[in-house]
């Protein structure tokens, strides 16, 4: 059976108020394939998820980003939502007043269309959240507001659980997780390693690739992808640092 | 701004409904020093960037309502801004309707009757319940303070309440007080309502209040129609008053209103003000803190629209030493609205130890909104605790781009945000059927239709 690409990247160049921050990226993810992108702070891989989003500060200057064939860049941040694609955010923004709990309704309702019949989805949410650890009273709470680190990040995996993305863009999901947390959360993702899915993990630490395994492993450095590899490569990335592994840009990118 | 008030016009009001001399005498006072009084234009400090210049009292008609019709229930025909208020509420003490096209209605629970409590529309009271009612229309201090547009209340009400709680008292339901004016005539139209809350000591009670129109405007008339209101509220010592208004108008009407509020010894007021739409909506909202251990709660939530124009002055007077006042109030304007909002913390010299609180928060949804935001602190005393603050900013577009990121539209995303926005205030008002009825009307203001109601059902909280 041929592969299905569900997200297709050429040459794609990207803009910050004017400043272009990635350089000429190319990647192809196929259904059923966990990609890692890896590399320094400021290499651009943030830059990379948020424009696969559709943030309006993100100015595409050239390339093209096709989504199960389809142009991506030609569609509006909830309908690229809509069609199946997630962002778990680095740093999730809170929104006081709105509460975990309708934020979820409102959300999944919004995706899923017509009624959601409230018996089923609190017995389907209260299962994910047994799951990843998540105390009853965080469905009260005001959406990140006042949210450690760790829970930020489990309300990020929660949503991906409900809202069951083709295309999950996972951004530095690993940082200020502690073990537990980090194994907690490495769990909910691994549930949604299916055939018809495809996850792209951004992270500069391997730790998050011992509970999550790879297809594939990819190096950024400067806006570019400049090394492409399988599981191994991250290990080479730990123990022998960016600079080794791709000298010819070491240093540039800060 | 309009013209005189005829001397036959407060006349012919009074001999219609009857009234006592008394009552006449205290009517025809009122309009001696209304007239007396300069018309306020934009440029006084309390009216400032209001739409007043372009309301015209000249020839107004002051309307007469039927006396309300007592039943058992709630009577099919209500208007249906008001049904829809009324369904966020599963039983009431009591139900007054006072509508221009349906007439009026009064439903009353008998066993408070017996109790001594006292329901009804404010003439009924003239009527029967003179002694318990007069001294609020006729003050013992004279009117020479009053606003001139409560002097023009004072001087032509055409409906208004009365709602007497005795001593030792204690109501849990609340009561329910709805007006209607739906003239679409040419000629401009005016309800003129006056309503009067005693609260005797140890006592507790909460009344909601919702004046309004909602006309289909056609033809391109648009009479510019005024609803001018005064509330008189007292609360006896260590009694407890709630008080809940909600504004709703058609973007042909004025709202001219002015509410003070005195609290006594341990007392409590709280209050939670909502304004959802209206040409221009001018409100005064005073608590005098006459005793020790007096406090007052005011909350208030604006969400305006289209060329709306809000003005909200708030006086929280602490007349007493060891009282309280906390102020919140926050709006939320899109398109050409617009809100002007001061707030005014007096400490009287003897008012040691007074705490005050003060907050204003303004979200702009559009570039063409505008809000303002104005505190004055008059403090005579040296012993206070006084903070307040003021926030004026569009929405953040990083919640919207997190909340559109998740499948919601852009306008669904504004919404949950100005829901959040309004939650934080409403959540604190005890009340609690004002959050479904505030999720209703900010839904239905933003896309025409009812989509929010369970917003602040958290299940498993």
């Amino acid at each position: 059976m041929a592969t299905k690409a569900i997200l297709e990247i050429r040459n794609l160049h990207v803009a910050v108020d004017g400043k272009e921050i990635l350089k000429g990226v190319d990647l192809t993810v196929n259904a059923g394939e966990v990609h890692a992108l890896m590399g320094r702070n400021g290499s651009g891989k943030s830059t990379l998820s948020y424009t696969l989003m559709g943030h309006p500060r993100y100015e595409v200057t050239e390339g093209e980003v096709f989504y199960h064939g389809q142009n991506l860049l030609e569609l509006t941040t909830d309908e690229r939502s809509r069609a199946g694609m997630y962002l778990a955010f680095q740093y999730p923004v809170a929104i006081p007043g709105v509460s975990v709990s309708n934020f979820l309704r409102t959300t999944v309702k919004g995706r899923r269309g017509g009624d959601l019949p409230v018996k089923e989805f609190r017995k389907e949410l209260k299962q994910l959240m047994a799951n990843l650890s998540i105390k009853d009273e965080f469905l009260s709470r005001y959406v990140n507001d006042g949210f450690s680190g760790g829970e930020k990040k489990k309300l990020e995996i929660l949503q991906m659980a409900l809202l069951k993305p083709e295309l999950a863009l996972l951004d530095e999901t690993d940082s200020g997780l502690d073990i537990d947390a980090l194994r907690t959360v490495a769990e909910g993702i691994n549930t949604l390693k299916t055939a018809d899915r495809a996850i792209l993990l951004i992270t500069h630490y391997q730790r998050m690739l011992d509970y999550v395994t790879p297809n594939f492993v990819h190096v950024m450095q400067g806006g570019r992808i400049v090394k492409s590899g399988d599981s191994d490569l991250a290990r080479e990335l730990e123990a022998h640092g960016y600079d080794q592994i791709a000298p010819e840009l070491a240093g540039s990118a800060l | 701004m309009g013209e005189t008030i005829a001397r036959e016009t407060v006349e012919e009001l009074a001999s219609r409904l009857g009234e006592p001399a008394w009552l006449v005498d205290c009517r025809l006072a009122a309009r001696e020093l209304y007239l007396q009084k300069p018309n306020p234009t934009e440029r006084d400090e309390d009216w400032r960037q209001t739409d007043i210049g372009a309301l015209d009292l000249t020839g107004m008609r002051i309307l007469s309502l039927s006396s309300p019709v007592v039943t058992t229930e709630a009577p099919a025909n209500l208007p249906v801004r008001i049904q829809t208020g009324l369904k966020h509420f599963n039983k009431l003490s009591g139900l007054l309707v006072q509508s221009t096209a349906s007439g009026g209605h009064l439903v009353f629970d008998e066993d408070l009757a017996k109790k001594g409590v006292i329901f009804c529309d404010i003439f009924t009271a003239v009527k029967n319940h003179a002694d318990k009612v007069r001294p609020a229309l006729t003050p013992a201090d004279g009117l020479a303070e009053e606003g001139k547009f409560t002097l023009l209340t004072r001087a032509l009400f055409n409906c208004g309440l009365f709602l007497y709680i005795p001593k030792g008292v204690h109501i849990e339901l609340p009561f329910f007080y709805g007006i209607e004016l739906d003239s679409t005539e040419a000629v401009p139209a005016a309800l003129l309502p006056y309503l009067v809350v005693v609260a005797e000591e140890n006592s507790s009670a909460s009344l909601v209040y919702t004046p309004g129109a909602k006309i289909s405007i056609t033809d391109g008339i648009r009479p510019s129609n005024l609803i001018a209101q005064y509330a008189d509220l007292h609360i006896g010592a260590n009694s407890k008053l709630r008080f809940l208004e909600v504004h709703d108008y058609s973007d042909n009407m004025f709202m001219i209103g002015t509410s003070n509020c005195h609290v006594s010894r341990d007392a409590r007021y709280e209050t939670l003000a909502l304004a959802m739409g209206g040409r221009q909506v001018k409100s005064d909202l005073s608590t005098q803190l006459d005793a020790p251990g007096a406090t007052s709660d005011v909350y208030g939530v604006v969400l305006g629209a289209g060329h709306e124009k809000y003005s909200f002055n708030t006086i929280q007077g602490h007349a007493a030493p060891d009282t309280t006042s906390n102020i919140t109030f926050r709006v939320a304007l899109t398109d050409h609205s617009s809100s002007v909002y001061q707030g005014i913390v007096r400490v009287d010299k003897i008012a040691q130890r007074t705490n005050a609180y003060q907050s204003n928060k303004n979200l702009l949804l559009d570039g063409n909104a505008r809000a303002d935001s104005i505190p004055k602190l008059e403090i005579l005393a040296d012993d206070v605790k006084c903070s307040h603050g003021a926030t004026v900013g569009p929405v953040d577009r990083e919640q919207i781009f997190y909340l559109r990121s998740r499948g919601l539209t852009e306008q669904q995303a504004e919404e949950l945000v100005v829901l959040g926005f309004f939650r934080q205030v409403v959540e604190q008002f005890s009340l609690e059927a004002a959050q479904s009825w505030l999720s209703d009307l900010v839904a239905a203001k933003i896309h025409g239709e009812v989509s929010q109601a369970d917003f602040f059902e958290d299940f498993d909280q």
